[in-house]
């Protein structure tokens, strides 16, 4: 069990880890929101169900269950929001952009 | 009429306000009791939460009080090899298993008092500073954030009353637990364009929870003679009825925190109206 566990907390922090490093390389914010948000949804997500099954002794295991369903519905909204909002007050995208829905929507109307 | 009202409600005001000095004044002109900051009926010296919050670990303070004990804090306690158990010892001085919180309820209790009602006059100079300011347009919320507000803003109001009621036996307690609930109503207001927050609500619940922290710690005065003394049974260690006042106390503030924190956020929305 405790390597189980630890196993699964080394993953969840490798994704972590690979989040943090695309806060850095990302080119502009809403990539980087991108990758601050997937990244470490799942690593979150790893890391507490890895917690869990290690340090079963200490850890319920109903809490954790709670506690990534919170992360699973918090974390997509609350980003969303952010980038949305930082695009209609006009932060700049890269010039790699091929295509921005959100601008094409917005001019329809 | 309306200067009438104003005229009784500050003379009450005022004389709340000279009761509670006087009582102020004479919880902190009481003798120091050799030490103890508030006399406590049979507590032996091992039971004090005190000494292991400043021992930082429960289960070694026993072994440090063997070997230090008598000559570093009382000679005259007797110093048994005992230690205190989560979920077993019974009737400590304080019985919380948040040691941080029985120090900022119970050793500091009036302290607190204080935090609560800076954190209510903060508030009364935000409403003052938005009187004029009309209230801002806020864009339609996306159909996602819609769709998550419903569901997601009870669960954190939920959450918040959680952490404040087990505040004497988790990390938290009832200022992180207002905080949270206030940042639940903070989401219904982005979120819901049909929510109208309801300020009177918001008042008494305020003004009630202040009151009811005076009346806890003036039932201790009148029965410990100390103001904010615990005069309530204590429990067993780690039990959800347990610590006396201490629960009820981080109960009332959070629900005085939430109202309070929800009320200022609201007022940032919709600016200063002429109430």
């Amino acid at each position: 069990m405790a390597v189980t566990g630890a196993i699964i907390t080394l993953i969840g922090s490798l994704f972590l880890f690979l989040g943090s490093l695309g806060l850095v390389r990302m080119p502009d914010l809403y990539n980087r929101m991108q990758t601050g948000t997937k990244a470490t949804t799942l690593g979150s997500i790893l890391f507490l169900s890895g917690l869990a099954i290690s340090q079963s002794e200490f850890i319920n295991i109903d809490k954790t269950i709670v506690l990534i369903l919170f992360i699973v519905f918090t974390n997509p909204i609350s980003s969303h929001a952010l980038a949305r909002a930082s695009h209609f007050i006009g932060i700049p995208l890269t010039e790699k952009t091929t295509v921005d829905r959100l601008a094409e929507d917005e001019g329809k109307e | 009429m309306k200067n009438t009202n104003f005229v009784t409600g500050s003379f009450i005001a005022l004389t709340l306000v000279v009761i509670l000095g006087i009582f102020f004044f004479q919880a902190l002109n009481q003798p120091a009791h050799e030490g103890k900051t508030m006399p406590v009926d049979n507590v032996h010296l091992e039971d004090r939460v005190s000494l292991h919050y400043v021992l930082k670990n429960v289960n070694e303070a026993s072994q440090y009080l063997e070997s230090h004990g008598k000559s570093y804090f009382n000679e005259r306690d007797e110093v048994p090899s005992k230690t205190i158990e989560f979920g077993k010892s019974k009737n400590l001085e304080e019985g919380s298993a948040n040691e941080v919180t029985s120090i900022v309820v119970n050793y500091r209790g009036f302290d607190t008092l204080g935090e609560v009602t800076v954190l209510f006059i903060s508030i009364i100079g935000l409403t003052l500073l938005m009187r004029g300011i009309n209230n801002k347009k806020i864009r339609e919320p996306s159909l996602i954030l819609k769709t998550g507000t419903t569901f997601l803003s009870p669960l954190i109001v939920l959450f918040g009353i959680y952490v404040f009621v087990h505040g004497h036996l988790t990390p938290g307690g009832g200022f992180p637990g207002g905080a949270i609930i206030a940042s639940g109503i903070l989401l219904l207001i982005i979120g819901l364009e049909s929510f109208q927050f309801n300020s009177v609500l918001s008042k008494s619940i305020e003004s009630l929870a202040g009151l009811a922290f005076v009346g806890i710690a003036l039932a201790g005065l009148f029965v410990k003679k100390s103001f904010l003394a615990n005069f309530m049974p204590t429990g067993t260690v780690g039990y959800l009825y347990s610590a006396g006042m201490v629960a009820l106390i981080y109960i009332v503030v959070g629900l005085k925190v939430g109202a309070e924190l929800a009320s200022g956020i609201a007022k940032l929305k919709e600016g200063g109206k002429n109430d």
